[in-house]
């Protein structure tokens, strides 16, 4: 079983992906923000980090430059409720920052699941 | 001088009336003779009387005088005897007093022969005795002279008969020559009609002077003269006589005594001396008055030139003062020299004062001395000059600015020049003022004018010109009221007036016209100007466009509406798309649940669209609220369109036709490309709702030049140039009251589940921040058209000939370069260097999105320049390099990649057509190898 971790700063979010992913049969770890990331990470269980960009104690942004280059095995999709303006676009930042897959919120959970399957070799 | 005169004449006048007077008193006294008073006297007395002077005469008045008849009036008063007097020669009396014609004879000499014929007075009234008189020139005779000579004698006369005698008794003869009277024998004495006349010696005594003559020692006894009446007649008249002249002579204090003294001896010396001072006193008299008037003349000349010379004194103190307290410095100047100067001129020179004199003038001024002598010399010749120089004040201690006027005086024959130097310091300083104060009104961009009372304009300043058109001399003269613009509330102009009139200052705004016609808005302040009494005498105007002003006003009140919206919908898009997230992810998990009744899942469905449209509002809005952060760049609008022309010709369903018009020119605006892209994308899918049922859209470009007309309508900025851009569609139309609310955010015509209301207020938006304008013409049933007029960037516009547009396939083979390349921000910032340096490029995300172009349109790029790898595909740039050079042999290909080109085809095609570039490469590199593979 493939295990995933959730960072998301929004816990309804963490919980409905949560269900939902738990239900097509990953093994789901949630946490709401991403201080301790590098620690869970080095435990050396997790096939696949999903993280929001736009938190409040460390930016997911922060999050992909810090395991560039360190955990470059554990790919990472970022998910942003943000949207692009002003010349910046959280997503476009996050897949030149090392994210394997992009989605904006509110997210289409097949899309969503695709993604997932692909980024992790199983389609 | 006229007061000396004047004195002079009064001085002369009375001296004058003096001497008159002296002269009439003298007359007062025979006059007081002549007006003997006859008193009535009951006895007549005729008296004969002949003229023997004093004793008896007629006097100047014609009336009888002597000094027998003075006392024979006397005698007649005392005993009441009325007197008639007779006058003859001596023989006519004597024949008249025998003859009875008169009673008596006023004086008659004691003669014995006489005796028988007349009765003499018995008191005598003086010794009678003949002279001999001689003229004046003549010799004094004794009697042995006389031999020969005429003798002018009286007839019948006492003194004459006695003379004869003496002259027979001492034998000697002469030649008597007879005259009537003692007048007649002087005459003809002192006529040299004889050579000397006898007479009685009282009348020689009284009258040789006044024929100039002398007596001569020559005299002899005659007789005493008597009052005499005819012989034996009247003798109580006689005896009257006697009786009077007795007592008179007894008494010496008595009237006799005083005659006699009065014509014997007083009467005869006052006489002869009156006669002899009259004119010594009349001169006497004369230069007592001379003597007078010269003194009162020395007086008054003295006082005059007193008065003068103190009127003088003042005068040389009061000009003296008013040249030392002249502000400014006085020189005479002679021959260059200084020879008079004032207090002040010390200042300039550290030499004593005293030694300024024969200083040479133009020495004072050292480094000026040149100037100072031609000065000088031109004072001389033309009678004036005047220079400016500075000159050293050692009293200030600074260089001072002088006007040095000079003026030329003669004065004695001689000529000088008189200077006057002024210190022009605080000119020179009100001057500089003026000139700073003239340059602010003379360089301000506000506009400034100057009317006068009457309301006509008196000057305005470069700033007023410009900005009207109007040059100043058509603006000078004419009523300020021509300038305005007759479409709005004249009565502004009566209060502005009414303001001024009463000294106030006036604030206001209104709108001015062009010479060209166009009006602009302006804030104007309206100032009197007020002299020294409080009166108005001008009127200042300062004016400011406000047009622009009013225009960005507009602007902002229109997106204010929409400013508020978007800064809303960016500030909660992140937390409205994290909420929704949940909502969406639950109603997906509960859709694909297989438990689920069908009747549930219908519903879930709908949460699930209404969740995406919330995204896609979201989404808009968001695009709409960041519109102002993005970066600005200048690009050619034609350009632009010919490179989106394939993405619109996407988003159009089959039915549509795509038309494009453009204009030939250089179309450079200056903004964000994704801006126009969202503009272009907007107005399509309008017009694609607006035409369910096919049709065409119509797209073309148009430059505005500064003076078209086109503008008018879109109130823009003056002096720029503009570019039209026109979207017209052949859909149902807009209602006309429709028209004014499609720009507002969410209204929309069209169901709610398709569009959110918000393409057309993006496309307001964005034009407005191109400082664009939009209208929209509309006919329902008929289509609509939106007309965009952008700026055109004029720092830009160079000349580039555009593509030939007639067909719109070839448009698209004409791009030069294809740029093909999967990531975005390469893409991006490649193809707009590549556009920005000239070039006309087209772009595509994958080599697949490539060769299907190519395909479609049957067209090849000049230049092909393609990545290496493409995500997603194996359609990798080789295989699409082979395929280019299949449409066309004459393709040229660059490679970019950053892996080695090891890996490169084997094709030869590819290779002698293929140029390789290795990442990272720079634009300057990338034009490098654009220019060797197209020889540009």
């Amino acid at each position: 079983m493939k295990r995933i971790l959730i960072i998301d700063d929004d816990s309804a979010i963490c919980e409905m992906l949560s269900y939902f992913l738990s239900s097509k049969g990953y093994a789901v770890e949630t946490r709401n923000n991403a201080v301790d990331i590098e620690s869970v990470l080095e435990d050396g269980n997790i096939d696949l980090l999903i993280n929001d960009i736009l938190m409040p104690d460390k930016d997911g942004l922060e999050v992909l430059m810090e395991l560039k280059g360190r955990f470059d095995s554990v790919p990472i999709i970022s998910i942003s409720g943000g949207l692009p303006g002003n010349g910046y676009d959280p997503l476009r930042a996050a897949r030149h920052l090392g994210a394997a897959k992009t989605f904006g919120k509110p997210i289409d959970l097949n899309e969503l699941l695709d993604g997932i399957r692909e980024v992790l070799g199983e389609k | 001088m006229r007061h000396i005169l004047s004195c002079f004449l009064v001085v002369i006048f009375f001296g004058v009336c003096a001497v008159s007077a002296e002269v009439n008193s003298e007359k007062g006294v025979s006059e007081t003779v002549v007006n003997y008073d006859y008193n009535d006297s009951s006895i007549k007395v005729r008296v004969g009387f002949f003229n023997m002077p004093p004793i008896s005469f007629i006097n100047e008045n014609g009336l009888p005088d002597g000094l027998n008849i003075d006392l024979l009036n006397h005698i007649a008063e005392e005993n009441s005897w009325e007197l008639e007097y007779v006058f003859g020669n001596f023989l006519e009396c004597f024949n008249r007093l025998q003859s009875g014609e008169i009673d008596l004879i006023a004086a008659l000499a004691y003669r014995p022969e006489r005796k028988g014929l007349v009765s003499f007075s018995r008191e005598s009234v003086f010794v009678l005795h003949g002279q001999l008189y001689v003229r004046a020139d003549g010799v004094l005779w004794g009697v042995e002279d006389l031999q020969g000579r005429k003798i002018g004698i009286v007839k019948g006369d006492v003194a004459g008969t006695h003379f004869k005698q003496m002259l027979s008794e001492s034998n000697v003869s002469c030649e008597f020559v007879e005259f009537d009277d003692y007048e007649s024998t002087f005459s003809a004495v002192a006529s040299m009609e004889v050579d000397a006349g006898v007479v009685i010696h009282t009348y020689g005594l009284n009258k040789a002077d006044d024929f100039n003559l002398i007596e001569t020692h020559i005299n002899f006894i005659s007789s005493t003269a008597c009052f005499a009446t005819k012989f034996g007649d009247d003798l109580n008249l006689l005896s009257e006589i006697d009786e009077q002249l007795l007592f008179w002579k007894h008494h010496s204090d008595s009237f006799y005594f005083d005659m006699v003294e009065k014509w014997l001896i007083k009467s005869h010396h006052k006489h002869h001396n009156l006669a002899f001072l009259k004119p010594l006193i009349f001169c006497f008299v004369v230069l007592l008055a001379l003597a007078a008037i010269g003194f009162v003349l020395v007086i008054v000349l003295r006082h005059m030139v007193k008065v003068r010379t103190h009127e003088l004194e003042r005068q040389f103190k009061i000009k003296k003062a008013i040249i030392d307290g002249f502000p400014g410095y006085f020189a005479s100047i002679k021959n260059g020299s200084i020879v008079l100067w004032n207090d002040c001129f010390c200042d300039f020179s550290k030499v004593d004062p005293k030694d300024f004199k024969d200083t040479e003038f133009k020495d004072l001024f050292s480094e000026n001395s040149d100037e100072i002598a031609d000065f000088i010399n031109t004072c001389l010749e033309n009678g004036q000059a005047s220079i400016d120089v500075e000159l050293f004040n050692h009293s200030l201690g600074r260089r001072v600015p002088l006007l040095v006027s000079g003026k030329r005086v003669e004065i004695d024959g001689e000529a000088y020049v008189i200077s006057v130097s002024i210190d022009i310091t605080r000119q020179r300083k009100i001057e500089e003022i003026l000139h700073r104060l003239s340059t602010i009104v003379y360089v301000a961009d506000e506009l400034i004018t100057i009317v006068g009372k009457d309301r006509k304009i008196i000057y305005v300043n470069p700033a007023f010109e410009k900005k009207t058109g109007f040059s100043s001399e058509e603006l000078v003269g004419q009523f300020a009221e021509k300038f305005r613009n007759r479409d709005q509330d004249m009565s502004i102009f009566s209060d502005i007036w009414e303001t001024l009139e009463s000294g106030k200052i006036i604030k206001c705004c209104h709108k001015n016209i062009k010479k060209n016609g166009m009006n602009y808005i302006v804030e104007a302040t309206y100032s009197p100007v007020l002299d020294m009494k409080g009166n108005v005498e001008y009127y200042v105007t300062v004016q400011r466009d406000i047009s622009e002003q009013i225009l960005a006003d507009q602007k902002l009140k229109e997106s204010q509406k929409l400013e508020s919206v978007s800064v809303v919908a960016g500030g909660v898009a992140h937390e409205l798309n994290n909420m929704l997230t949940p909502i969406m992810g639950y109603s997906q998990i509960l859709m694909d649940d297989a438990d689920l009744p069908d009747r549930f899942k219908v519903l879930i469905k709908k949460i699930n669209s209404a969740t995406l449209l919330s995204r896609d509002l979201i989404a808009s809005l968001v695009k709409f609220s960041r519109l102002s952060g993005s970066e600005m760049e200048s690009f050619d609008l034609n350009d632009f369109i010919l490179n989106n022309d394939k993405m619109m010709r996407k988003l159009c369903p089959s039915n549509l036709k795509v038309e494009l018009s453009l204009e030939k020119v250089p179309m450079p605006i200056l903004g964000d490309q994704s801006d126009i892209e969202q503009v272009l994308t907007n107005l399509l899918m309008n017009a694609k709702d607006a035409m369910p049922n096919g049709g065409t859209i119509s797209l073309s470009t148009k430059l505005l030049k500064s003076d078209d007309l086109e503008k008018t309508r879109h109130y823009l900025k003056e002096g720029f140039d503009y570019i039209q851009l026109s979207f017209r569609d052949t859909g149902c139309g807009i209602e006309k009251e429709n028209l004014e609310l499609i720009f507002d955010p969410f209204y929309t015509t069209k169901q709610f589940d398709r569009v959110i209301g918000m393409g057309l207020p993006t496309v307001h938006r964005i034009v407005h921040k191109f400082d664009g304008s939009i209208s929209v013409d509309s006919v329902v049933g008929e289509g609509t058209c939106f007309n965009i007029v952008l700026p055109l960037d004029r720092s830009m516009v160079v000349e580039k000939t555009v593509v030939e547009q007639s067909d719109e396939k070839k448009c698209n083979c004409d791009q030069e370069i294809w740029f093909v390349e999967d990531d975005d921000l390469i893409r991006e910032m490649m193809t707009n260097a590549l556009i920005k340096n000239g070039f006309s490029v087209c772009s595509f995300e994958s080599a697949k999105d490539c060769s299907e172009f190519s395909l479609a349109n049957r067209s090849a790029p000049k230049l092909l320049i393609t990545d290496m790898e493409f995500k997603e595909s194996d359609f990798n740039g080789y295989m699409l390099a082979e395929f280019m050079l299949q449409q066309s042999a004459e393709c040229k290909v660059i490679f970019i990649s950053g892996y080695d080109r090891g890996a490169m085809s084997e094709n030869e095609l590819v290779k002698s057509n293929a140029l390789f570039l290795k990442k990272p490469f720079g634009i300057s590199g990338l034009l490098s190898a654009i220019s060797a593979q197209l020889n540009v």
